[in-house]
C-alpha cells in the first residue's frame, strides 16, 4: 500500500518556516492493524500502532511521553469502508512563538452535542478555558458543521468568521484559519479541528477540495505564506488523478508528496514558488465515498 | 504622610429622643492623589454617610475633611458626585444637562469651548450619537452615562460615586465600569466610591475601605488591591489572587451580618431616623447639584 | 408449528445481531430525541425602510425536555422580542418556532409566562389569581380537584400564609411568587421566566433564585430563563446561551454547565470550574460588547472633538482677590 506514496529524499518534516509544526507523521494500516510508517520519521510509531486498533483519535501533551522540542502531538485515524487505512499525526513545536490549536471533539449525551475531548492550545489559555465550556449541537460550529456535514470544513477568515462562535473574549485574534476533519468508523466517532494562527501558521497554504464528477473542485483554500500565483481561487479545479488531491483519492487514504509539481500540480506555472517543498493530503471517506480531501503545503 | 484628601477621626452622630445615635465615628481616610478608594459595607452601614459628608452634602460632627489642603465647608465643584440614579432634567437634552454644569463652572471660556467640553465627555460615555436626545427618552444605563459625563466635564478634583452603578442591570453594569476606568486614565481624578459590589470593588480600586456594621461603624478592612492598571476586565478575573481578595470580602460582610443578627435592638432604630436624614439631604441637594 | 419456529428463530438471530453489536467497539449512537422547543433561522424586524430596526437575527435555539435553560443578554438586545416570539405573542418575520414539532400560532397554555412585572389582577388575593388561571385551563376537573391544585401551588411558593392577601398587601417577592404559582399551576410544557427577579433587591432575589431552583428539581419542568445576570445563570441553568448584543441579535456560543446540584452560592465561590465558567462567559459578553461597540463607532462619521485647554474658575479664589486687590476705576 505504501508504492503509491512519494517517498522523499529530503525530510518533508524539516521547515524554517511555519514554526508551528515541527513534523508530521504519515502511516499506512494494513489488514491486520499494524501501522507501517510512510515518511521517514516515525517517532511516534507506537501512538500509531495504538490508534490502528483503538481507531480513536488522540492528543498526547503530556511531557514525559515528548521529545524535548514538541509540547503536543495529535494523532488520528483516517478510514474507509469502517475501517482505518492511513493514520496522521501532527507535531506542534514547543517553541514559545508556535501558536496554534489541536483539538478533538467528541459527540456526548442523548442529543447530538460535541464536547472537548481534548485540546493543545499553545498558550492561548483564554481559549482553552472557554473551549473547555463550550458544547456544540450537530451543524453548529466547525466541530458541529463536520459531523453534520460529513466531510472536512475550512473557515477562513477566522477572526470574522460568524461561524467561530467562541473566539469573542477569548484572545483568539491571533488564529486565522481553522479546518474540521471527520471522523467516522460506522457511526460519528469525533471531529478533528486544526487552527493556525497568523504569525507561526502550521502550514504554507490550507485547501479543501471536493470531488466533483471525474474531478476535484477546490471548495476554498487560505494561503499563508506563499507567492500569489499559488493561491488558488474556490472553484478551480484538478483533473483526476491529478495533484494531492488526486494522489490521495488513487492511495484510498493520506499522502505525502515532496514532488513539487504534484504539490503545485493546477497552477499555470508550476513549481512558481520555491518555498513550497511538500505536501500532506487527508483524505475523508464517508463509508467507501470520497467526500473531502485536506490539502496542507509545507 | 498627609494624603491628598484627608478624613480626620470623622464622625456623624444625631440627636433623638432616646438620646445621641453615633452613625459613624472615629473614620480615618488620607486617600493620594489621584487614588480610587471604594468604601464596602452593607446598606445602612453608614458608607454613603460617610460619602456626603466629605461631599459637603452632610454636616459633620467630628473630626473634619481636607482636600487638596484646605478643609472643605459645604458642597463645591471641586468634588464631583455620581449618584444611583443621575437626576437629570427630564425635558432637558443629554447635552443641555451637562452645558447647565459646564456654563457655571466654566465662565470665562467661550460658547465654543464650553459646547466642546460638553460634546467631549457626552462622547467618550458613549452618547456621541445621543447628544441631542431627552433625558426622558434615555434608558436608566444611558442616563447614568449622562451623570457621569456631567461629573467629569466640570474637571472636579475629587470624584464622589454613591453606588453609581446600583441600579443598572449586572451587565450594564460592566459596561459603564470600564467607561469610567477608561475616562479616569485620562483625567486622573481622586475618587471615593460607596459600593457593596465586591467584584465592583475589585475591578475598580486601589484600596478597599470595608466597614463595620453601623452603629458605630468605623474601618474594619483595608484591601490593597494588587492589579495592574489599566485593567482589563480578563485579566483582572484570572489574577491569581482575584477569587482570594472575593472571598475574603465575602467573609467579612458575612461575618458583619452574623454581629448584625447578634446585636441588640435598639440601637438599630436608633439608626434610621439618622438615615432618613441622610437620604432627604442628599436628594434636595442633587436638584441643584451645582448650587456651591 | 411452523409459524412459531419462525418466530423462535427471528428471536435468535436478533439476539445473535445484539451480542455481536455488543462486542462491537460502540454501541451505535441513537436518534437524538427531538427538542421540546424548536426555533429555526427566526429574524424578527420592527418598522420598515430607513428605520426598519432588525432586534433578531437568525436565531436557532433547541430547548430540550426537562432542562434549565439560561439565556444571557444586555438590555435592548432583543430578550424581551424573543421571549414574546416564544410565548406567540408576535409572530416572526421569517423562520419557524416549533412545539413538541407543531408550528406554533399564538399563545398557550403549553407555554406559561413570567414577567418582570407581575400582571396580577389586583382586586383578586392570592389564591383568586392562581385559582383563575387554573379553572380556565382545567376546566374539565372537578371543583374540589382544581381548589387541590390551587392549595398545591400555594403552598410550593412558601404562600400559604398570605392566600387570602390582594397584590397590594404583598411585598415584590410575593407578588412574583404569586406570579410564579399562578404559571406553574397551569402546568405548562415549558416556563418562560423573562428577567423575572430583576426588579427585585438583591436579597429577595437571592431567595426567589433558591425557590425557583428547589421547584425546578421537584418538578423537573422544562424551563428558559433570560437573564442579564452571569451568577444568576451559572446558579440556575444546565446550559447558558449568550444572547449577542444587537442590532439584529444572533446567540452565542453554548456553555454547559456540568456543576453538580444542588448548587449553593457560598459554596460554589470556592469551586474552580465555577470560577473558569464565569471567567468565560463574562469574558465573553464584555467582548462581544466591545465588538458591537467599535462596529458602531467605526460607522459614525463624527468628526473627534478635541477638548479645550480651560481649566473650571477656582471658586475659592474670588473672594479672596476680592479682599486683597486695591480698588481700581
Amino acid at each position: 500500500m505504501t508504492a503509491t506514496n512519494e517517498m522523499t529524499q529530503d525530510d518533508p518534516t524539516t521547515m524554517t518556516q511555519p514554526a508551528f509544526l515541527r513534523g508530521f507523521e504519515v502511516y499506512d494500516v494494513d489488514q491486520s492493524g499494524t501501522a507501517i510508517a510512510v515518511t521517514d520519521c516515525a517517532e511516534f510509531s507506537s501512538i500509531a500502532q495504538a490508534i490502528g486498533h483503538s481507531g480513536q483519535p488522540i492528543i498526547v501533551t503530556e511531557r514525559d511521553q515528548l521529545p524535548f522540542d514538541v509540547s503536543a502531538a495529535l494523532a488520528f485515524p483516517i478510514y474507509r469502508d469502517g475501517k482505518v487505512v492511513s493514520i496522521v499525526v501532527l507535531i506542534a513545536s514547543s517553541s514559545p512563538d508556535a501558536v496554534g490549536v489541536f483539538e478533538v471533539w467528541e459527540p456526548v449525551g442523548f442529543y447530538d452535542d460535541v464536547k472537548l475531548l481534548k485540546g493543545y492550545y499553545s498558550k492561548l489559555d483564554r481559549f482553552q478555558n472557554v473551549s473547555t465550556f463550550v458544547r456544540f449541537e450537530k451543524g453548529i460550529g466547525l466541530p458541529g458543521q463536520v459531523w453534520h456535514r460529513h466531510r472536512a470544513v475550512i473557515h477562513t477568515d477566522l477572526p470574522h468568521h460568524p461561524g467561530f462562535l467562541r473566539a469573542a473574549g477569548a484572545s483568539a485574534g491571533a488564529l486565522a484559519v481553522g479546518i474540521g476533519i471527520p471522523v467516522f468508523d460506522d457511526d460519528f466517532v469525533a471531529s478533528i479541528v486544526l487552527l493556525s494562527a497568523e504569525k507561526s501558521p502550521m502550514a504554507r497554504a490550507f485547501e479543501v477540495w471536493l470531488p466533483d464528477d471525474d474531478a476535484f473542485k477546490l471548495l476554498e483554500g487560505f494561503y499563508a505564506n506563499v507567492g500569489s500565483e499559488v493561491a488558488l481561487a474556490p472553484g478551480a479545479t484538478l483533473r483526476h488523478g491529478e495533484g494531492l488531491a488526486g494522489l490521495a483519492a488513487t492511495h484510498g487514504g493520506a499522502c505525502v508528496s515532496s514532488d513539487v509539481s504534484v504539490c503545485l500540480a493546477g497552477r499555470s506555472v508550476p513549481a512558481v514558488d520555491g518555498a513550497v517543498h511538500s505536501g500532506l493530503a487527508i483524505p475523508y471517506f464517508d463509508g467507501s465515498t470520497l467526500t473531502s480531501i485536506v490539502v496542507l503545503l509545507f | 504622610m498627609r494624603g491628598y484628601v484627608e478624613m480626620f477621626r470623622l464622625g456623624k452622630t444625631y440627636d433623638t429622643p432616646n438620646g445621641p445615635a453615633v452613625i459613624v465615628e472615629e473614620f480615618d481616610l488620607n486617600m493620594q492623589k489621584g487614588e480610587y478608594v471604594c468604601l464596602l459595607g452593607h446598606s445602612g452601614c453608614g458608607k454613603s454617610t460617610v460619602l456626603t459628608m466629605v461631599a459637603g452634602l452632610n454636616s459633620i460632627s467630628h473630626g473634619g475633611v481636607a482636600v487638596a489642603g484646605k478643609e472643605i465647608s459645604g458642597p463645591g465643584p471641586d468634588r464631583g458626585m455620581v449618584f444611583q440614579s443621575p437626576c437629570l432634567m427630564p425635558w432637558m437634552t443629554a447635552f443641555e444637562n451637562v452645558l447647565l454644569g459646564v456654563n457655571q463652572v466654566y465662565p470665562h471660556a467661550t460658547k465654543r469651548e464650553r459646547h466642546d467640553i460638553v460634546a467631549y465627555y457626552l462622547t467618550l460615555v458613549g452618547l456621541g450619537s445621543s447628544l441631542h436626545a431627552r433625558a426622558c427618552d434615555l434608558s436608566q444605563g444611558m442616563q447614568q452615562r449622562v451623570g457621569i459625563a456631567r461629573a467629569f466635564a466640570l474637571k472636579p478634583k475629587m470624584l464622589l460615586l454613591d453606588e453609581p452603578f446600583g441600579m443598572l442591570d449586572s451587565l450594564t453594569k460592566m459596561e459603564l465600569q470600564e467607561i469610567l476606568l477608561d475616562i479616569l486614565i485620562r483625567d486622573k481624578v481622586t475618587t471615593l466610591m460607596v459600593t457593596h459590589d465586591v467584584d465592583e470593588a475589585l475591578f475598580m480600586s486601589d484600596r478597599i475601605v470595608m466597614m463595620t456594621n453601623g452603629p458605630r461603624a468605623r474601618v474594619g478592612m483595608v484591601l490593597q488591591v494588587p492589579f495592574e492598571r489599566p485593567r482589563v476586565r480578563a485579566e483582572v478575573l484570572e489574577h491569581a489572587e482575584y477569587y482570594e481578595y472575593r472571598e475574603k470580602m465575602i467573609r467579612f460582610l458575612e461575618e458583619q451580618d452574623h454581629k448584625k443578627q447578634a446585636a441588640p435592638k435598639p440601637t438599630s432604630n436608633a439608626a434610621s431616623p439618622g438615615l432618613g436624614v441622610v437620604a432627604v439631604t442628599a436628594s434636595k441637594d442633587t436638584a441643584t447639584p451645582l448650587a456651591s | 408449528m411452523t409459524n412459531s419456529g419462525q418466530v423462535l428463530d427471528d428471536v435468535m438471530t436478533t439476539e445473535q445481531e445484539s451480542l455481536t453489536q455488543s462486542t462491537a467497539k460502540r454501541a451505535p449512537r441513537k436518534a437524538a430525541p427531538r427538542p421540546l422547543l424548536e426555533l429555526r433561522g427566526v429574524s424578527k424586524t420592527y418598522g420598515s425602510g430607513v428605520t426598519a430596526n432588525r432586534v433578531l437575527s437568525k436565531i436557532s435555539l433547541n430547548v430540550r425536555e426537562g432542562e434549565f435553560l439560561a439565556i444571557c443578554g444586555f438590555s435592548g438586545s432583543g430578550k424581551t422580542t424573543l421571549t414574546q416570539l416564544i410565548a406567540g405573542l408576535i409572530k416572526p418575520d421569517c423562520g419557524e418556532i416549533l412545539m413538541e414539532g407543531n408550528p406554533i400560532t399564538g399563545p398557550g397554555p403549553d407555554r406559561g409566562l413570567v414577567f418582570q412585572n407581575y400582571s396580577l389582577l389586583p382586586w383578586l388575593t392570592v389564591r383568586g389569581n392562581i385559582a383563575l388561571s387554573v379553572d380556565r385551563v382545567f376546566s374539565n376537573w372537578k371543583r374540589g380537584e382544581r381548589r387541590d391544585h390551587v392549595e398545591k401551588f400555594i403552598e410550593m411558593v412558601g404562600l400559604s400564609h398570605a392566600a387570602h392577601r390582594r397584590p397590594h398587601e404583598l411585598s415584590g417577592g410575593m407578588r412574583q411568587r404569586t406570579s410564579l404559582a399562578r404559571t406553574l399551576a397551569m402546568k405548562p410544557k415549558v416556563l418562560l421566566l423573562d428577567e423575572p427577579l430583576s426588579a427585585l433587591d438583591a436579597l429577595t432575589r437571592a431567595t426567589l433564585q433558591e425557590e425557583i431552583l428547589r421547584i425546578w428539581e421537584e418538578e423537573r419542568q422544562t424551563c428558559v430563563m433570560i437573564t442579564n445576570d452571569v451568577d444568576e445563570a451559572i446558579l440556575v441553568a444546565d446550559r447558558i446561551i449568550p444572547l449577542n448584543p444587537g442590532p439584529g441579535a444572533s446567540l452565542g456560543p453554548t456553555f454547559a454547565v456540568d456543576l453538580n446540584r444542588p448548587r449553593i452560592k457560598t459554596e460554589l465561590n470556592h469551586d474552580p470550574d465555577f470560577k473558569n465558567l464565569r471567567n468565560a462567559v463574562t469574558n465573553y459578553l464584555v467582548a462581544v460588547r466591545q465588538q458591537a461597540r467599535l462596529k458602531e463607532a467605526s460607522n459614525s462619521t463624527a468628526p473627534p472633538i478635541e477638548l479645550p485647554d480651560v481649566q473650571p474658575k477656582d471658586f475659592s479664589l474670588p473672594t479672596r482677590s476680592i479682599q486683597n486687590s486695591p480698588i481700581t476705576s
